[in-house]
C-alpha cells in the first residue's frame, strides 16, 4: 500500500512537470513568434523590401527570376485602332471604345503566331492589305514582334527580332481565304506575315461586321493611300462625310476635385501610398494640396494639376523594356480612381533609363489637344504623363479635368482637303510644300478656353491649325 | 506653169492642215482620278451606302458632282449635288450618297479657259443582305441554292 502511494506522488510530480514544461514551450513559441513579428515589421517600415536582404530569398529568385519574365510586361496599347469595314469606309477608335476589337484581335495574333507559318514580305501594298475587313493598330513607337508575342503569352517556335509599328489582322469569314497577321514596320515598307486559318477568326470577322452596323451614323474616315493621295508621307486615315455639315457635341472641361474638401482629397490620394497610412499632409497660401510620407510626394495645384514624386530607392536594377515598363505604368494608373475621362495613350518618348508614357483624353473617339500646337511658344502637353524608370514609376503627372458634354450641338463644315489647301499656302510661303506628314480632326481650346473641332496639319514639322467652321 | 502648180498644192496641202488640226484634241480640263469610283467602266456595282471620288486636278477647277436615280422607265431624278473648288494641294475628294437601285454619277470639271471635262458612270447598288449570303453560304451546282 505504500509502495503504491510513493507511486501516486512520483505520477503526480510527473504529472506537474509536463504542464510546466508545456508552458515553457508555449511560452517560447510565443517569445519565437513575437520575435519574429518583431522582426518583420521593423524590417518592412525601415528597410522597405525586406526580403530582398536576406542570403535565402537571393538563391530562391535565381530560380524564379526566368519565369518571371513573362509575367512582367503587358501588351502595349495601340494610340488608335482603325477598324476597315472591306469597302475603302474606315472608323478610327481611341480608347475604350476600342478595347473590344483588340481583345478580339489579339486572340487572332496570339492564334496566328502559335500555329501558322510566318513569312517575311520585302514589299508591302497596304491599300492592297486594308482593302479587306480588317483591325489595323497604330502603335506609339516601334517595338519587337517578339515582345509584343511575350506579352500575350504567345508560345512562338522563335525569338523574332523584327520592329513594327503597325499590325494588321485581317480575319475571313471562315469559309473562303485566311486569316492574316502583318507586323509593318512603315519606315522600311517591309512586312511580316503569319497566314492560316484560325478559329478565332470569324469571331472578329463577325465583330467587325457588327460594328459597321452600329457605326452606321458615325463619322466615317478615308485611306490616304488608297486613294492615291500621294501628297501625304504615309498612311493617313481622315474623316470625311458626305453632307455639306458633320454636327457634334459641344464638350466642357471640369476640374476633377474643384467640388472635394480636403477629406475627399486624401481619400482619393490615399490610393497611391498602399496600405501604409503614416503620411501627412498640408494645403498652402497658393491652395496646393501635399500628402507626403517618406518616399512619396503627392501634390495638387489650384490650376488643376495632380502630381505624384516617388523617392524610392529601388534594391536592384532590373531590365527595362517598353511593355515591362508599360505594366508598372498601367497598375499604376489603376490607383488614380479620380479618372473618370476616356484617354488613349498618345506617345511613348525615351529618356536615358527613363520611359515616359504620354496620354491624351478622347471623347467619342475624337482626341481632346490641350494645347495649341500651332503656337510655336506653346510647349508640348499631354493630359497624363507616367515616367517609368527601373520598372518603377517615378513621377506621374495629371491635368485632372472632366470632359462632359454640355448637351447643346455644333458643326463642322471644312472638310479635310480644304484644311490641307490652307496648310499648303500657308506652309508655301515659308518654303516649298514638301510631304504632308498627318492630318488630325481635334476638341481644340480657343481663347476663351472653349473647346470646338479643329484640324491639325503636321507638315515639315510645323503644325498648322485651322478651325472647322468656315470664316 | 510650174509656179502655179506649185503655189496650186501648196494651197491645197494647207487646207489639210488647217483641217487636221480641226479635228485635233481640245484643250481640255485636266482631270485624274486616283481612287474611288472608276470612272473607265460604264456600270459598277456595290453593296455600299456610298462612294468616294477621289482624284487631282489643277488648282482653281471647280468639279461639280450630280448623282441621279433611275427609275424603271430610264427617268433620271436628280438626288444630291456636290461642287468642290480644287485648292493649292491639286486634290479632290467626294463622299456621294447612293440610294438603291441604279445611280447616274455626272461628273465636270471646269477650269477658266479650257473646256469642260466631262464624265458618267452608272453605279447600281445592290441589297447589303446578298453580300452577306455570299460571303456565308457556300453554293455548289447541282445543290439546288
Amino acid at each position: 500500500m505504500r509502495y503504491t502511494f510513493r507511486e501516486a506522488e512520483i505520477e503526480k510530480e510527473i504529472s506537474v512537470m509536463r504542464v510546466s514544461r508545456q508552458k515553457r514551450d508555449f511560452k517560447t513559441l510565443a517569445i519565437g513568434v513575437l520575435l519574429a513579428a518583431a522582426l518583420y515589421q521593423t524590417g518592412t517600415l525601415w528597410l522597405e523590401n525586406y526580403s530582398g536582404h536576406n542570403f535565402f530569398y537571393y538563391i530562391a529568385s535565381l530560380n524564379s527570376a526566368a519565369q518571371k519574365e513573362n509575367e512582367v510586361s503587358a501588351v502595349l496599347d495601340a494610340e488608335y485602332i482603325t477598324v476597315g469595314y472591306g469597302s475603302k469606309v474606315f472608323n478610327v477608335l481611341y480608347g475604350k471604345s476600342a478595347q473590344e476589337l483588340k481583345k478580339s484581335a489579339d486572340k487572332v495574333i496570339k492564334e496566328a503566331a502559335e500555329k501558322k507559318d510566318m513569312e517575311e514580305l520585302e514589299e508591302i501594298n497596304l491599300p492592297e492589305i486594308i482593302d479587306k475587313k480588317a483591325v489595323i493598330y497604330s502603335m506609339p513607337c516601334e517595338s519587337l514582334v517578339s515582345e509584343y508575342l511575350n506579352a500575350l503569352d504567345a508560345k512562338t517556335k522563335e525569338n523574332i527580332s523584327f520592329g513594327f509599328s503597325s499590325v494588321v489582322v485581317a480575319p475571313s469569314s471562315g469559309i473562303k481565304n485566311e486569316d492574316e497577321v502583318y507586323f509593318i514596320n512603315s519606315d522600311e515598307s517591309k512586312a511580316l506575315i503569319f497566314r492560316g486559318n484560325c478559329e478565332s477568326g470569324k469571331n472578329l470577322y463577325d465583330l467587325i461586321d457588327k460594328k459597321a452596323t452600329d457605326s452606321y451614323d458615325s463619322l466615317q474616315y478615308i485611306s490616304t493611300a488608297q486613294n492615291g493621295f500621294n501628297i501625304f508621307g504615309k498612311n493617313v486615315f481622315v474623316p470625311q462625310w458626305s453632307q455639306s455639315r458633320l454636327d457634334y457635341a459641344v464638350i466642357e472641361e471640369r476640374n476633377a476635385f474643384d467640388d472635394a474638401g480636403d477629406n475627399d482629397l486624401l481619400a482619393k490620394i490615399e490610393p497611391f501610398f498602399g496600405s501604409y497610412h503614416g503620411q501627412t499632409w498640408d494645403r498652402d497660401d497658393s491652395g496646393a494640396f501635399t500628402v507626403s510620407d517618406n518616399d512619396i510626394v503627392v501634390k495638387y495645384s489650384p490650376d488643376g494639376m495632380l502630381e505624384y514624386y516617388s523617392y524610392k530607392v529601388d534594391s536592384s536594377e532590373s531590365v527595362q523594356s517598353v511593355y515591362s515598363a508599360y505594366k508598372a505604368c498601367t497598375e499604376f494608373l489603376a490607383l488614380d480612381e479620380s479618372i473618370t475621362s476616356d484617354y488613349y495613350l498618345s506617345q511613348v518618348q525615351f529618356k536615358s533609363n527613363t520611359m515616359v508614357f504620354c496620354f491624351d483624353y478622347c471623347v467619342d473617339s475624337i482626341p481632346v489637344m490641350l494645347y495649341d500646337p500651332s503656337d510655336e511658344n506653346a510647349e508640348e502637353r499631354h493630359a497624363i504623363e507616367v515616367a517609368v524608370k527601373n520598372n518603377s514609376v517615378k513621377n506621374y503627372r495629371r491635368y485632372a479635368v472632366d470632359f462632359v458634354k454640355s448637351g447643346e450641338t455644333a458643326f463642322a463644315e471644312k472638310d479635310f482637303l480644304s484644311a490641307v489647301n490652307e496648310a499648303a499656302a500657308d506652309a508655301s510661303e515659308n518654303g516649298a510644300l514638301t510631304d504632308i506628314e498627318n492630318i488630325m480632326m481635334c476638341y481644340g481650346k480657343n481663347s476663351e478656353g472653349n473647346y470646338s473641332l479643329k484640324w491639325f496639319t503636321y507638315i515639315s514639322g510645323t503644325v498648322y491649325a485651322a478651325d472647322t467652321k468656315n470664316s | 506653169m510650174k509656179k502655179i502648180l506649185f503655189v496650186f498644192l501648196f494651197c491645197f496641202g494647207f487646207c489639210f492642215m488647217s483641217c487636221a488640226a480641226y479635228a485635233g484634241e481640245k484643250d481640255v480640263a485636266q482631270v485624274e482620278f486616283t481612287g474611288g469610283v472608276d470612272f473607265e467602266k460604264e456600270r459598277i456595282s456595290t453593296f455600299n451606302d456610298s462612294k468616294q471620288i477621289s482624284g487631282s486636278a489643277e488648282s482653281g477647277t471647280v468639279i461639280k458632282i450630280t448623282v441621279y436615280t433611275v427609275n424603271l422607265r430610264g427617268n433620271l431624278r436628280e438626288r444630291e449635288s456636290y461642287e468642290i473648288e480644287v485648292g493649292k494641294s491639286g486634290l479632290f475628294s467626294q463622299s456621294i450618297d447612293l440610294r438603291l437601285g441604279e445611280n447616274l454619277v455626272e461628273f465636270s470639271a471646269c477650269l477658266e479657259g479650257k473646256e469642260d471635262f466631262i464624265d458618267e458612270v452608272v453605279i447600281n447598288r445592290k441589297e447589303r443582305g446578298i453580300k452577306y449570303k455570299l460571303e456565308n453560304e457556300i453554293y455548289l451546282p447541282g445543290s439546288g441554292n
